[in-house]
């Protein structure tokens, strides 16, 4: 279901004026507002006046997220702080947190955005929708829940937590729809499957995953152990939260909310943009945001766009899913792979669970890579590891050691942020 | 319905609007608030051929009119009511009506131009009252209503009100307000400019704020009232730090 047919399916060339007038009128309020744009647009001559197309965009600088943590925390802000009503911020993993703030007309298209993501997957208001990303700073709790609020389902902010008392809500509170990663969800089908829950006692309908690169794989895989249909949505805090991007029930790419931000995709080292279809680095701006504005934020995501219409009847641009984050890339030599690239493999093998670790390590100058995983058989332990190692090699080039561990061993995610590689080379 | 790209005007050496942006679909009643000296006389001055544009585009019903004449303007069926009324003060009522239609008078359409006239005299039934007095006696609210109703005899598709509250007390900025949503009702589509923000956003679909020769916020009514900012910083008042 389109959730708001006069953005969702605007003609390009009326979706091109609301995109240049919204772009100008933020750029005049940063240049006005916020001291490091009115520096480095000034720096570069680039007053106001200078985008009289969006074509433009491309000679404005960047922002990163040196840029934001530099900014900590609230030197972005373009209102007073009376004006924000709304603080949310990254978790500071790897470096400071990043800290954004919403004013009302912030809070309410965000819940817009993410209103669209919901009804694309059949939100209506008879659903019971079960939250469950953390609830706090992070922005992917609050998010899915503004959302399915105005879409007016039924929501549980269940956040994180125990496994078993989410799978208890589940059952009892008669779930519909469930919004969290796609790790969690996975953990969740197997509690599931552990407390001897059938399908069948569900109301289990629809899956919306997102918050981390997942493979097709993975998708088929929750779709059957959930008996759902599983959407992927993007979204990154920095510049939203959830509610940027979101799938329609053709999962052929993810639609992007272009009346609220404008979307490139550049070449990671060189910065060119790129032309459509070409994988790159994801860039970012915001249209309508009046607290937290971001022009051009490299997201440090990959991924390629696409203005091809769709046959869901959106004219929205869609972006391709996200492969995996820049950072996340293994490098080894000339080998380059994502974690999601390894769990595409692990997941098409049928005796293996869907978990998997990578160390990579170096010895005597020679970088060496060891995938684990676990599997839920035992029988053919020695060909499964050499199986598992030739196809690494052949589909991936990855020359890779495999090692089993014992079922279960693997840990799962009840925590935040899944860390899955683990580099010693860095440390 | 009207579109506009990067427009640049001004006066003399002085440019006064530098790069506006912005849209009007039919139908729709869309304001641009801004405090004195932002533009928007200016941006409506030149959107109806009286002040010559710099550069940009500005395209009504799919047609450029950016280098236009103001009549030609007039005849594409885009219509300003100025600001301060501009009336023919000697005229009477009637005869200033009769001028809105001016350029209709040549194609002969004088039965038309006469049901015209009644049905601006039935929107405002005090010009009907007042038809033969000079329109230089008339109170400010009338005045104002006379304005408007010398644009209609235009049969503007567009019609575009520059500060149509100023001077007068807001019972009949009421009475005026009521009238422009009672247009749109009945198909004509409205660019409003105003200072009275509150007023002008109470019967806009979206608006876009102007400051300095500028857009800097584009919105829904809805979005532009709950702004606290369009009025603070927009519209005068300046904050200097963040946690002020």
């Amino acid at each position: 279901m389109i959730w708001n047919r006069k953005y969702e399916t605007m003609e390009r060339d009326q979706m091109d004026q609301v995109q240049l007038e919204r772009l100008q009128a933020t750029l005049n309020r940063v240049e006005r507002n916020v001291a490091f744009y009115r520096r480095v647009l000034g720096s570069r001559g680039l007053g106001p006046g200078s985008i009289q197309r969006l074509a433009d965009l491309g000679r404005l600088p960047f922002t990163t997220k040196d840029d934001l943590r530099r900014s900590y925390p609230y030197d972005l802000f373009a209102v007073p702080l009376r004006d924000i009503v709304r603080i949310q911020s990254t978790s500071g993993t790897t470096g400071t947190p990043v800290v954004v703030g919403y004013t009302h007309n912030d809070l309410r298209m965000w819940g817009e955005c993410v209103a669209r993501v919901l009804a694309a997957g059949g939100m209506t208001e008879h659903d019971v929708m079960q939250v469950a990303f953390t609830y706090g700073l992070f922005s992917g709790g609050f998010g899915l829940h503004a959302g399915a609020e105005r879409v007016g389902a039924s929501v549980i902010p269940a956040s994180t937590g125990s496994l078993e008392k989410q799978v208890r809500i589940m059952k009892d509170f008669k779930t519909t729809a469930l919004a969290c990663t796609p790790s969690y969800a996975l953990a969740i089908a197997s509690t599931l499957e552990e407390m001897r829950i059938a399908r069948a006692d569900l109301a289990l309908r629809v899956g919306y995953f997102g918050a981390e690169p997942w493979s097709e794989g993975l998708r088929s895989l929750l779709e059957s152990r959930l008996g759902i249909t599983a959407l992927d949505n993007y979204g990154i805090t920095e510049v939203l939260g959830p509610g940027i991007s979101f799938e329609c029930e053709k999962k052929s790419g993810l639609h992007v909310n272009e009346d609220c931000f404008i979307i490139e995709v550049v070449n990671p080292s060189s910065h060119e943009v790129l032309p459509d279809g070409a994988e790159g680095e994801i860039v970012l701006t915001s249209i309508t945001k009046e607290g937290f504005p971001m022009v051009r934020y490299r997201t440090g995501d990959l991924g390629s766009v696409s203005r091809e219409p769709c046959s869901c009847g959106r004219t929205l641009a869609r972006t391709s899913r996200v492969r995996g984050r820049l950072d996340d890339m293994i490098i080894l030599g000339a080998t380059k792979v994502f974690p999601s690239q390894i769990e595409e493999i692990i997941t098409e093998e049928a005796g293996l669970a869907p978990h998997f670790r990578v160390l990579i390590d170096r010895k005597d100058g020679i970088d060496s890579l060891t995938v684990t995983v676990e599997p839920s058989e035992s029988c053919g332990a020695v060909d499964l590891r050499e199986r598992l190692a030739r196809k690494l090699e052949a589909v991936h080039g990855v020359s890779a050691t495999v090692e089993l561990a014992p079922r279960g061993s693997l840990a799962r995610a009840d925590e935040e942020k899944l860390r899955r590689v683990v580099d010693k080379r860095r440390i | 319905m009207l579109r506009v790209r990067n427009l640049r005007a001004g006066y003399g050496n002085v440019e006064v609007i530098h790069g506006v942006s912005l849209h009007v679909d039919e139908g729709e009643i869309v304001t641009i608030v801004g405090a004195n000296g932002a533009g928007k006389s200016t941006l409506l001055g030149s959107l109806a051929g009286l002040v010559p544009a710099r550069a940009g585009v500005a395209a009504f019903a799919g047609a450029e009119i950016t280098a236009l004449s103001a009549e030609t303007v007039v005849s594409r069926g885009c219509v300003l009511v100025p600001e301060g009324r501009q009336l023919f003060a000697d005229l009477s009522v009637a005869e200033n009506l009769l001028l809105g239609g001016y350029l209709r008078c040549r194609q002969r359409a004088r039965r038309a131009l006469e049901q015209d006239r009644e049905r601006v005299c039935g929107l405002f039934p005090v010009l009907a009252r007042r038809t033969s007095q000079p329109a230089g006696t008339l109170s400010g609210g009338e005045q104002q209503m006379l304005a408007l109703g010398r644009a209609l005899m235009a049969r503007p598709a567009l019609l575009m009100l520059d500060e149509p509250s100023i001077g007068l007390a807001p019972l009949v900025v009421r009475e005026i307000f009521d009238v422009i949503v009672r247009l749109r009702r009945e198909g004509t589509t409205i660019l409003l400019v105003e200072q009275n923000v509150r007023a002008a956003l109470s019967i806009s679909d979206r608006g876009y704020v102007m400051d300095t020769g500028r857009i800097m916020l584009e919105g829904t009514a809805e979005e532009l009232s709950a702004n606290r900012d369009v009025r603070r910083s927009y519209l005068g008042r300046e904050y200097r730090r963040i946690d002020e």
